[in-house]
């Protein structure tokens, strides 16, 4: 079994107490967007980084699951970067976040359906041709069941995922807020996922949001602690996926003093440590008796 | 060799209901547009009658929630 790591977004406000505790940080995700235009200087301290701590660079507003193309700009300023990083990998969302000229500025759920599939595939292709390798795909969290699909949320990953043999990077506050948002049981949402492609898991929180005349929605907003759901989740995830897991804790702002978030992934290491104890007792039940 | 003409149709409603979804996500005022005449509106956006059901059937709550929401986030960046 490969090795577990445990680590967290790289955010400019946290640098300093990052430095200082990078004994306690097994991996890093710098968010890419934010880094295209970064100076000569910057990006050569983020390949030092990279050299220090495995990291990744973790896309936002690419747009794979569409059936139009993503725009060469991206594609070619994405490779660019992980040129001159050497990152460890990089990751996108399978995320709708345009058509015909028409921004919609954030990550939204596309429709589950064949063309929407045959895009993202083709999407997937090119983005290994001009970046060099495949991103690890995240599921987004959706706000409405996306109009015209034909399939479940997970039937359309696990399309993504096995037409295109991308690794999963599964946002498990995302699974949980459909799950929450749309009356599904989210552990059996998780289980429905392809958990043996999963090779790396963002941790975040969120909020529940109640407008006038509409449901409640459970939106993920990255400034509340992951809840304890979430870390129940990952341990399921354990007990399931024999690969190794990158975790990522994902956090944009009301930080939290970073004894805090040193907690939160000493927390995400125990319910992996939780995980792997029951996947070795599913499989060797009479060493755990 | 370019696609079969059923994949292209197929390729070319997609397409018309992605704009369609990303012109009502990015503009709260699109979503009013849309629901004050649901089918008028789908109609020029090119849907075909298959797709129309569904564009019909979207919960106004919902929807208006989701594009107040990525209209929060845009301004936030």
């Amino acid at each position: 079994m490969s090795e577990d790591r445990v680590g967290l977004a790289w955010r400019d406000e946290l640098a300093a107490q990052i430095h200082l505790h990078l004994d306690a940080i097994d991996h890093l995700e710098v968010l890419a967007d934010r880094e295209f235009c970064a100076s000569g200087r910057r990006i050569d301290a983020l390949r030092e980084l990279a050299r220090q701590v495995p990291l990744s660079l973790h896309g936002v507003s690419m747009g794979l699951a569409s059936s139009g193309a993503v725009l060469d700009r991206d594609l070619a300023r994405m490779a660019e970067l992980v040129a001159r990083v050497e990152p460890d990998h990089w990751s996108e969302h399978l995320a709708f976040v345009r058509a015909g000229g028409f921004e919609i500025g954030h990550l939204a759920a596309a429709p589950y359906a064949p063309a929407t599939l045959e895009g993202t595939l083709r999407n997937l292709h090119r983005a290994r041709e001009v970046v060099g390798s495949l991103p690890h795909v995240e599921n987004v969290a959706a706000l409405l069941p996306p109009p015209g699909s034909h399939w479940s949320e997970e039937e359309f990953i696990c399309r993504c995922v096995h037409g295109s043999g991308a690794p999963l990077l599964l946002d498990l506050h995302n699974l949980y807020a459909n799950a929450w948002n749309f009356g599904r049981d989210p552990f059996a949402l998780l289980l429905a996922m392809p958990l043996e492609n999963v090779h790396s898991v963002h941790l975040s929180g969120g909020r529940v949001v109640r407008d006038p005349g509409t449901p409640a929605r459970l939106i993920d907003d990255h400034i509340h602690d992951p809840p304890g759901v979430v870390y129940d989740l990952l341990e399921a995830l354990a007990a399931r996926a024999p690969q190794g897991l990158t975790v990522i804790i994902e956090r944009d702002g009301h930080y939290p003093d970073f004894a805090n978030l040193i907690q939160q992934l000493a927390r995400a290491r125990a319910a992996l440590a939780a995980g792997r104890r029951r996947r070795r007792a599913q499989d060797h039940p009479a060493a755990a008796a | 060799m370019s696609a079969p003409p059923d994949e292209r149709r197929r390729t070319m409603s997609a397409t018309a209901l992605e704009i369609l979804l990303a012109r009502l996500y990015g503009s709260p005022l699109e979503v009013e547009k849309f629901l004050t005449d649901r089918r008028a509106y789908a109609l020029g956006a090119g849907l075909s009658a298959e797709q129309m059901p569904d564009v019909l059937a979207i919960d106004a709550a919902a929807l208006r929630f989701a594009a107040r929401s990525y209209e929060r986030k845009r301004v936030q960046r």
